[in-house]
């Protein structure tokens, strides 16, 4: 079991530098919404390995169809299909845990499910983010089981 | 030279931003498979050749690591250069992959430019 020693922006910096350079936009931190809201799109994954959990990302529907079209190259991102934005998002949720588990701990091995739209999400410890950009907010959480 | 190319991932919107990087790339691609899985991608190479090969690792059936160890097994990782695209970047899986048969490992995320470079670097053209 490796021991955990999360630095607190740890999730947002790795979201952020997957954000501009796979997917071309440049968010910046922001506080958690209250109330959330209410046209979230959710995308989650589990993990196994030296470290058990999972992992949730959260956009708004305007942003998650910006990050859609920009990663996809379509101009118009209404001209994309609800399949195609879960897609992206699905991968972008994929990858932004992937480079947060590989960066906890770099000599580790992890196994990630496939992500799937919607929260079946369990408590743990952890690490939460929000991101905010033009289009809208990113909510992102990672958590592990006790150790 | 006119380069064929098996993209193997099981997310259909990795695989089109792959497509589009080698829209985008100026490398000669005569045709790009595609395949979601590793089974998927060992059916298709018995009917067609191809030049290069790149594989994510985490995919339901068949994973990547599978996949890579029966290329191995078959001698075909000889002849066909793979490489690994994949968001694990930890040292362990990296080595575990390179000793296993794979050419070259490509850790998300990653800009179009270094996806290009390393095609050609495990295709010779940059030594």
């Amino acid at each position: 079991m490796i021991k955990i020693q999360a630095e607190p922006g740890l999730l947002g910096q790795t979201a952020r530098e997957i954000l501009e350079t796979m997917f071309f936009m440049s968010p910046e931190d922001a506080a958690e919404p209250d109330p959330a809201p209410d046209d979230l799109l959710t995308a989650e994954l589990k993990f196994e390995g030296a470290l058990s959990g999972w992992f949730r990302i959260q956009l708004q529907e305007s942003c998650a169809r910006a990050i859609a079209g920009n990663f996809s190259g379509v101009m118009d991102p209404s001209e994309l299909s609800a399949e195609s934005v879960a897609g992206v998002l699905c991968e972008l949720a994929n990858m932004v845990c992937g480079a947060t588990l590989s960066r906890l701990d770099p000599d580790a091995i992890f196994n990630l499910s496939s992500p799937q739209l919607g929260s079946q999400g369990c408590a743990g410890h952890g690490l939460t983010q929000w991101l905010s950009t033009d289009e809208g907010l990113i909510g992102l959480q990672l958590r592990w089981e006790s150790q | 030279m006119a380069y064929r190319v098996l993209v193997v991932d099981d997310s259909s919107a990795m695989r089109a931003f792959i497509r589009r990087v080698f829209d985008l790339s100026g490398l000669d691609v005569e045709k790009l498979y595609e395949a979601s899985d590793g089974q998927d991608a060992l059916a298709l190479l018995d009917m067609e050749w191809v030049d290069v090969i790149l594989t994510d690792i985490n995919m339901p059936g068949m994973n990547g690591e599978e996949f890579i160890r029966r290329l191995s097994e078959s001698g075909r990782a000889e002849t066909t250069p793979i490489i690994v695209v994949s968001t694990d970047a930890t040292a362990a899986r990296r080595e575990s992959l390179l000793q296993l048969g794979a050419r070259g490992y490509l850790s998300k995320p990653f800009a179009p430019e270094t996806l290009q470079s390393e095609i050609e670097r495990v295709l010779g053209k940059i030594q």
